[in-house]
């Protein structure tokens, strides 16, 4: 990443210059740092985003319009959760900063965080292949897991789960399997996988 | 909502009541004669506690100018108490609602067992207007607001905790024993004793208290094994209050399950209130009180000054489990394209502490974002953002329905098609 | 399910709807022996204690000996507190200097707020906490 300059010159903030009183002899050299002085210091120019570009003698008739710098709050509805009869679906529609910037042609949408495309239903089983799926799952569930069924089939796991659930003696295995798996974790372990839980916890409650 | 006419109302709530000289002596003899001693006199100290019966026979009285055995205070007595028309003009409460009125609104049915002394029919009334004014409120503030939380919401502003702290910072005390000579100006309840139910892992002592729950069901699956796994939202509608809590059982109850009835004569044998119970009730019954006395109006802004005016944020109600899938499927039913995830900024992704921001777009409107330091995490929130920007829409105007009485009439406000069903 | 909620309870905003007066009863002790009381006595005679009750009908007001000792004033607050103030040779006026102070105050115990300019608000500011993520310079790496 690369090292950002500061966007103002020396000159606005005289206070990083070396101060003149350090060439005063020390006996003489008087403490600098007050409230007042302080405060007068970094009594600088705002930033560029909040002056305007306009001439001062139209500087009544005009708004500054700098968003701010904050994630959004829940209480602002994205524009295209407002119903259709909102007033605020046409203001927003007309303002030219707050429309939507992606709707430009030069503007790309952001990179996504999967690359894999989107998973897209196919809905080609029909009721006999959805037996088959049931006759093996029962045959033999440990050989025809979900994984296997789904590759076989080319459906998702999920829906393989949804039509053909595993025999119960089989789940107990799996759990009896995950448990003895579970009994080896040290207490590290084991908390750092307890607090991952409660951490992801806190992601549905927003905290 | 209609008004109701209030000077056909039956005489019993609307004017003071006296305690005809017969009903006195009743209490002659249900309570056993105390010596002059032991009365207190204008004060708030503990005495004995009495259990009340209803009186099995009228024979006559010894003396029928005792009052001293009254459960609560007579309605002599609030004119000359000052902490009752402190409270009165504390609460700014109109001429219209008589101290006497404001007297019975403290009294509880643990105390005074006589519903013509005690706040019950009130407090009755009073619950009801505090249970459609906020849910109206938020309804109309809210109309995408999912049941469950609505009905937190409701809580929030008046479930029995907030009336209880409302009750304290109007400065109401409760007295450590009702009766006649108290005074009036305190809230009149018998306490419930203490237990010795500790909370689980702290030291903390709390009151073992006989709930709904505990107790037999009146749902009607209540048998079932598996009964906490099937109270969702519609079952919590129809048999819960409110709240969505489970009731206390009613009449109709004892009727199908008689069985009930001898569970509740146990627990009514203890006849003791929390202040949280008791402290709703006042609240409850000062309502409804205001409501008779000092019309709809008048306790309309009663309800916004000293309810609606407290502070909550309703977005920090919400918990969500999956709500990426919650998401599909709402932009499934609103005719949305399907979100999809972008990465809109990030720092750090080979550091200890990397930072995403994720932003959940359909097509190309934004719809959520958040951030976190992982893409899963930063995803998770993005849609918990957007589900919440959903939920708490908030139409520019709103006007509820309780306020369109006469003047401009009321125009219907927007109806959502409900939550998300997975 | 695929929401459910979390139970919390409204905080009060005192003012925002209606006001409650946070002082809830004044308590004057004088003393009909001791010089320290004259001004309490001339205090308790006079009709600015009638006025002050009249304009206060939200405090009550209780008026008692408190025999050889000096005169007091005790505020008692709805959180359950209590100021008192000693109002030994004081004349009338500084007396109701005083019952007005024991008036305004809410029974907190008085606190140093440091900062000088420190404003306490339970609604987030309309533009949102600052969040380095969200800067200009920032959203254009995205």
């Amino acid at each position: 990443m690369s090292i950002s300059l500061p966007l103002r010159s020396l000159s606005n903030l005289p206070f990083l210059l070396p101060s003149l009183s350090s060439l005063v002899s020390y006996v003489s050299r008087r403490n600098e740092s007050s409230a007042r002085r302080t405060t007068k210091r970094l009594r600088t120019k705002p930033d560029a985003s909040f002056t305007s570009s306009i001439s001062p003698s139209q500087v009544n008739d005009h708004i500054v319009f700098n968003p701010p710098s904050s994630a959004p709050s829940p209480y602002h509805t994205p524009p295209v959760f407002l119903p259709v009869n909102d007033p605020r679906r046409t203001l927003l529609a007309q303002s030219h900063q707050h429309a939507n910037s992606y709707d430009q042609p030069d503007r790309h949408l952001p990179p996504l965080v999967h690359k894999h495309k989107p998973y897209e239903k196919k809905y080609h089983l029909r009721q006999t292949e959805i037996d088959e799926i049931r006759r093996l799952r029962s045959e033999d569930p440990y050989k025809w897991t979900r994984a296997k069924l789904a590759e076989k089939f080319e459906c998702s796991q999920f829906f393989v789960g949804m039509v053909a659930e595993a025999p119960s003696e089989k789940k107990a295995a799996e759990q009896r399997k995950l448990e003895e798996t579970q009994e080896k974790w040290g207490r590290r372990r084991r908390y750092a996988r307890e607090d991952r839980g409660k951490r992801r916890e806190l992601w549905g409650k927003d905290l | 909502m209609k008004g109701l006419r209030l000077l056909r109302w039956s005489g019993s709530v609307l004017s003071l009541r006296t305690r005809p000289c017969c009903f006195i002596h009743k209490y002659q003899y249900q309570y056993p004669a105390q010596p002059l001693g032991l009365l207190r006199l204008q004060s708030s100290a503990a005495a004995p506690l009495r259990t009340v019966s209803e009186p099995e026979d009228d024979k006559e009285p010894r003396d029928s100018t005792d009052y001293t055995l009254l459960p609560s205070p007579p309605p002599s007595r609030p004119p000359s108490s000052a902490r009752l028309s402190a409270l009165h003009a504390r609460l700014v409460l109109p001429t219209r609602l008589p101290l006497e009125i404001l007297a019975r609104c403290l009294v509880d049915p643990s105390a005074d067992t006589n519903s013509n002394f005690n706040n019950a029919s009130l407090s009755l009334l009073g619950s009801d207007l505090l249970g459609y004014y906020t849910s109206e409120a938020i309804i109309c503030r809210y109309p995408r607001l999912p049941t469950e939380v609505m009905k937190a919401a409701m809580a929030a502003y008046c479930g029995p905790k907030t009336l209880a702290a409302i009750t304290r910072e109007w400065g109401v005390e409760v007295a450590a024993a009702p009766g006649r000579e108290v005074d009036p100006g305190f809230l009149q309840c018998i306490r419930q004793e203490a237990g010795n139910a500790s909370v689980n892992g702290t030291g903390t002592q709390v009151k073992e208290l006989q709930t709904a729950a505990d107790g037999v069901s009146t749902r009607p699956d209540a048998e079932s094994p598996t009964r906490g796994w099937r109270r969702g939202a519609s079952s919590k509608t129809l048999y819960g209050d409110r709240f969505g809590d489970e009731i206390q059982r009613t009449e109709t109850d004892y009727a199908e399950r008689p069985e009930l009835r001898k569970e509740e004569a146990q627990r009514k044998a203890k006849r003791g209130v929390t202040l949280e119970q008791a402290s709703t009730g006042f609240v409850g019954a000062l309502m409804g009180a205001m409501y008779i006395h000092a019309g709809k109006k008048a306790a309309r802004n009663f309800f916004k000054a000293h309810v609606l005016s407290r502070h909550l944020d309703v977005s920090k109600l919400f918990e969500f489990r999956q709500p990426t899938r919650d998401l599909s499927k709402l932009c499934a039913r609103e005719g949305f394209e399907s979100p999809v995830a972008r990465i809109e900024s990030e720092t750090g992704r080979k550091s200890r502490t990397p930072v995403f921001v994720v932003g959940v777009f359909a097509g190309k409107d934004k719809l959520g974002e958040g951030s976190g330091s992982s893409l899963d995490e930063a995803r998770f929130r993005a849609a918990v953002g957007a589900l919440k920007g959903w939920y708490l829409y908030s139409p520019l105007e709103v006007r509820v329905p309780s306020e369109a009485t006469g003047g401009r009439p009321w125009e219907p406000v927007l109806v959502d098609g409900g939550e998300v069903v997975v | 399910m695929p929401v459910t909620a979390l139970r919390a309870t409204s905080t009060a905003q005192n003012g925002v709807g209606a006001f409650i007066l946070q002082c809830k009863r004044l308590d004057f002790h004088y003393c009909d022996k001791w010089g320290s009381s004259r001004g309490m006595n001339t205090f308790l005679r006079s009709p600015l204690i009638a006025s002050f009750a009249k304009a206060h009908p939200q405090i009550v007001i209780h008026i008692s000996p408190r025999p050889n000792a000096h005169p007091i004033i005790r505020g008692s607050y709805i959180n359950g507190r209590e100021k008192v103030i000693c109002v030994r040779n004081l004349e009338k006026e500084q007396i109701l200097q005083k019952v007005e102070l024991l008036r305004d105050a809410n029974g907190e115990k008085v606190k140093r707020v440091k900062g000088g300019r420190v404003v306490g608000s339970v609604n987030e500011g309309v533009r949102g906490v600052w969040d380095p993520f969200h800067t200009k310079e920032y959203r254009g790496i995205g």
